[in-house]
């Protein structure tokens, strides 16, 4: 559905150089800090900006050539930019109707109403929680095959985050066959929703794992500084020494919990996978 | 039918997953031609991701456990009475094991754990 | 396309108090002005609407978004120029409206074929002024605009004050008589002035249209 072959992009002091496939029916993470790329990938996917080189294909055509159609089936929302903000839901509902031929009026009412919206205020006075689920109701209003959610949970408290999410899994539950690619930062919002998770960082992606392996495979496994020496470092892709210990991320927990009895092993999650990748010793 | 994914546990979460969806099955929750949630939704009623669920599906299938038919989703399977038997047989030794273990780490010795299964065997 | 000019409809009527009030303010400066003086200011109050629409567009990284929507970037560049175009007109419409009731309720007495071809080569004039601006703001921003229309602005008066004092200067020290010939309007007939005046706007704003869609085309947001 959408693939990303040594996409390559420069800023001043930036670097992008990215490589991904998407299946359909997928739900794919991208997290990493800010300024890592993710919404510079995700702008290239979408076609508005122009790759320096490298192939990207995205429902079989390049986003630069994308028709008004091709763009229909693709829902959108964006983290710092949306309609005006002098504009009402009331307003939008009949932009979007200009726009497309299947929005989906009455759900995307019901939708604005079950989140408890104001239809005739301005965006300019909603909370940063109230445009966050306005913006992904948007992406959502046109049975679009495809969403891109660029940090949609970004600066929400955790019932607000836990809302968006919510919206997500149930725009998912009506079309098996829908997709999306979401970014953030926060890795747990991630953890519960996606099927595989890219990490990038500094414009590169760092680990492409599903998160079943990553939650299920991936550990932490903490010895002494004696013990690691004899440890079996096979399946060990990160360490991190300090002075009482050394704390290592594996990507077969099951391995060491197996064979060295005696060691701590614990389940990882995509946070410390992050810091000890990132932040460990090389 | 009631499934409870513990976060924490060192066991990956699709096995989770598929050992309730058995248990419930060979307990008799689930019956022959009884659908399942689909894919996306019981992931997103668990918060887990849909590739884990259709994982657990997969090997219950394999397993024999159910069905998929395509584009309808996955339904429970005739039951293999000896497979079945023979599943719920490894659950229960299981649970033995653990307490057993319990017992020896509590200090007692094997005698007395034989005993306690003979007073729990007449009680009941 | 549609979308597009819903949306820029939207910016419009959120301005419509603001709007009003500019209106007033016409209607009662009429009353003391040259009689055309309501038909320019109302015109160019309306090519400022329909650029401001634009920085409503910049805010907040506005095109990003944009340009997810189902069009092509041409798109925004040819309904802007439709808006624009279609709402020019409409303001100049009103300014008609507002001048022959003015005139009427003043009773004066003016030459009607004279008035409507001063009015009518006021609507080309600013839809070629908009044929200049609108890719300024496209291609730049909205700041940049504010800018050069001061400078046209600045330059059409200061062309007509210096132009008037040059003539009065020659007509006082060398008794240089002015329009003693025949006024060129007089000899032109005002059919063809029209189809003139409309053409050269015609012109200006296809290549101003043509360069605006290329400049959309190229642009990363």
């Amino acid at each position: 559905m959408v693939r990303l072959t040594d996409l390559r992009k420069e800023y001043k002091g930036f670097k992008l150089d990215i490589t991904m496939e998407i299946p359909e029916g997928r739900v794919t993470g991208l997290i990493g800090r800010n300024g890592a790329g993710k919404t510079t990938t995700l702008k290239a996917i979408l076609g508005l900006i122009r790759p320096a080189s490298g192939e990207i294909e995205v429902l079989g055509k390049k986003p630069m050539e994308f028709s008004a159609e091709d763009k229909k089936q693709i829902g959108v929302a964006l983290s710092s930019s949306c309609f005006s903000k002098v504009f009402t839901i009331s307003d939008i509902i009949q932009i979007l109707k200009g726009f497309y031929d299947d929005f989906n009026e009455d759900d995307f009412r019901k939708k604005c109403k079950d989140q408890e919206l104001p239809f005739d205020k301005q965006i300019k006075d909603f909370s940063t929680g109230m445009v966050a689920k306005l913006r992904v109701l948007i992406a959502m209003s046109h049975s679009a095959k495809l969403l891109i959610l660029d940090e949609p949970t970004a600066g929400l408290d955790v019932i607000a985050r836990n809302d968006v999410l919510d919206l997500i899994r149930a725009y998912l539950e009506e079309d098996p066959n829908r997709s999306v690619i979401i970014s953030s930062h926060i890795s747990t919002d991630l953890e519960g929703l996606c099927d595989d998770i890219y990490m990038i960082n500094d414009g590169r992606i760092i680990l492409h794992e599903d998160t079943d392996a990553l939650l299920g495979k991936y550990g932490i496994v903490k010895v002494s500084k004696e013990e690691y020496e004899t440890l079996d470092k096979k399946y060990i892709v990160g360490t991190r020494k300090d002075n009482f210990s050394v704390t290592c991320l594996t990507s077969e927990k099951q391995f060491y919990a197996e064979n060295y009895p005696k060691i701590v092993v614990e389940n990882a999650h995509i946070d410390d996978i992050i810091v000890l990748i990132l932040g460990g010793d090389k | 039918m009631k499934i409870i994914i513990n976060n924490t546990s060192m066991i990956p979460v699709y096995e989770q997953l598929m050992d309730q969806i058995k248990q419930e099955i060979i307990g008799g929750g689930l019956k022959e031609g009884d659908a399942l949630p689909s894919v996306r939704n019981l992931a997103g009623e668990l918060k887990i991701s849909a590739l884990t669920v259709k994982k657990a599906y997969d090997k219950l299938e394999e397993d024999g456990f159910t069905v998929t038919v395509h584009g309808k989703g996955s339904y429970v399977a005739a039951p293999d009475i000896p497979l079945a038997l023979e599943a719920r047989r490894k659950l229960v030794e299981e649970e033995f094991s653990s307490a057993v273990s319990k017992a020896r780490s509590a200090g007692l010795k094997d005698d007395e754990i034989r005993e306690i299964i003979e007073i729990l065997l007449e009680d009941a | 396309m549609k979308g597009l000019l819903i949306k820029d409809f939207k910016i419009l009527l959120n301005q419509k108090r603001f709007l009003l009030m500019f209106i007033c303010l016409a209607v009662i400066l009429s009353f003391s002005m040259d009689s055309t003086f309501v038909v320019s200011y109302i015109s160019m109050i309306g090519l400022i609407m329909m650029l401001s629409t634009i920085a409503y567009d910049y805010n907040d990284d506005g095109f990003s978004f944009l340009m997810t929507l189902p069009i092509k970037p041409g798109d925004y560049a040819v309904a802007k120029y439709v808006f624009s175009i279609m709402g020019v007109t409409l303001f100049w419409l009103i300014s008609l409206v507002i001048q022959f009731a003015v005139l009427a309720i003043q009773k004066e007495s003016y030459v009607l074929s004279d008035t409507v071809l001063l009015d009518v080569s006021m609507l080309a004039l600013f839809l070629v002024i908009l044929s200049v601006l609108l890719p300024i703001d496209i291609r730049f921003s909205p700041e940049k605009v504010r800018v050069v229309m001061f400078i046209i602005f600045g330059i059409i008066m200061a062309g007509v004050l210096a132009g008037k004092a040059v003539m009065g200067i020659l007509s006082d020290k060398f008794g240089m008589v002015f329009f003693s010939r025949p006024n060129p309007f007089e000899t032109v007939s005002p059919a063809v002035l029209i189809i003139g005046l409309f053409a050269i706007a015609i012109i200006f704003l296809s290549i101003s249209m043509m360069y605006s869609i290329r400049v959309m085309q190229k642009r990363e947001f």
